[in-house]
């Protein structure tokens, strides 16, 4: 028997290179298909969108809304994971486990981002700082507020003793 | 960050939970409005009551929190002023993260009714109760605004 071929329809899929970290550099079609296959349940833990789709504010997924890959090996859309560490709120922290959420910096997939994360790190490092007198005074507050709360549930009416004494004697002056 | 929205509206349409006895928006046109009625948790004050919750989620959702709030009046809890329904409970302020979603928020609040934390009171008359041990008013406390809240 003889075939000729007539047309070829060529199918392909994509997605993004996250786990070459082990060193499995498989490259044959079906490890990218079972790649595909496995991570397309894989959200985005902040927009829940797929790590292969897009962020809410983009339209095209791929090169235009990248994914980045944490040293604590959570993954994020870039928009996503940006506006969420460029919050104060957030303290700089990976959302999912509270680490210091840092770059994975051996995957080529982060390359062109370790900058820009870095600029950020540093401006919020810088606007903390700012905050740090004002944040530590209230933490010393605290400190004192629950101290004084421990005195008065312990020696409840001594305290209140005092203080009537206190008060009586500015009473009398 | 509409989409997010949308998708726990979908997620919220097959919840099963002891205590969350409903959860939807208002209007289902507009899907930043929620309330939520829980059940008192069993071996609490609370048990055998139902509360609703107001759930208002902003516009930078979820990078910031949703506010929630008892109905006014309706909630006696150390963490709850009881004037507003405000909540006073870590993740819905300095702890938040935006890998939580209004379920997560709603279990954590059902939680707080268990474990009621007197160090940071919104209801100091409860707190100091709670605070020096005496459970009994506590409880009397409680169940007297229940009851009055219930008429």
């Amino acid at each position: 028997m003889k075939v000729t071929v007539k047309k070829i329809y060529p199918v392909y899929a994509w997605s993004w290179d996250i786990v070459t970290r082990k060193g499995e550099q498989k490259s044959d079609v079906y490890s990218v298909l079972d790649k595909y296959r496995s991570e397309k349940d894989d959200v985005c833990g902040i927009c829940r969108a797929s790590y292969n789709g897009t962020c809410p504010s983009c339209k095209i997924p791929g090169t235009m809304c990248p994914l980045i890959v944490g040293s604590c090996n959570h993954n994020f859309h870039y928009h996503c994971i940006f506006r969420w560490l460029n919050t104060l709120n957030s303290k700089g922290l990976c959302p999912m486990c509270r680490q210091e959420f840092k770059l994975d910096k051996k995957l080529v997939i982060n390359s062109d981002y370790l900058q820009k994360f870095e600029v950020l790190a540093r401006k919020n490092r810088e606007r903390r700082a700012l905050n740090v007198d004002e944040e530590d005074n209230g933490i010393d507050n605290m400190i004192i507020d629950a101290a004084g709360i421990e005195d008065d549930s312990s020696s409840d009416n001594s305290n209140f003793l005092g203080d009537s004494h206190e008060r009586s004697d500015v009473l009398m002056y | 960050m509409e989409s997010r929205i949308l998708k726990e509206y979908k997620d919220s349409r097959s919840l099963q939970s002891q205590y969350i006895l409903a959860l939807d928006p208002i209007s289902t046109d507009d899907l930043t409005h929620w309330e939520c009625t829980i059940k008192g948790p069993l071996h609490s004050p609370f048990a055998n009551h139902t509360f609703k919750l107001r759930i208002d989620i902003p516009q930078t959702y979820p990078l910031t929190t949703p506010i929630c709030k008892f109905e006014p009046f309706a909630m006696p809890h150390p963490n709850v002023n009881f004037e507003t329904g405000e909540i006073c409970l870590d993740i819905l302020d300095t702890n938040w993260s935006p890998v939580f979603n209004i379920q997560y928020i709603v279990e954590a609040i059902v939680w707080l009714l268990n474990e009621p934390n007197f160090k940071s009171p919104l209801n100091l008359d409860l707190a100091n109760l709670l605070r020096f041990d005496d459970l009994k008013a506590y409880h009397d406390l409680i169940s007297y605004h229940l009851n009055n809240s219930a008429k």
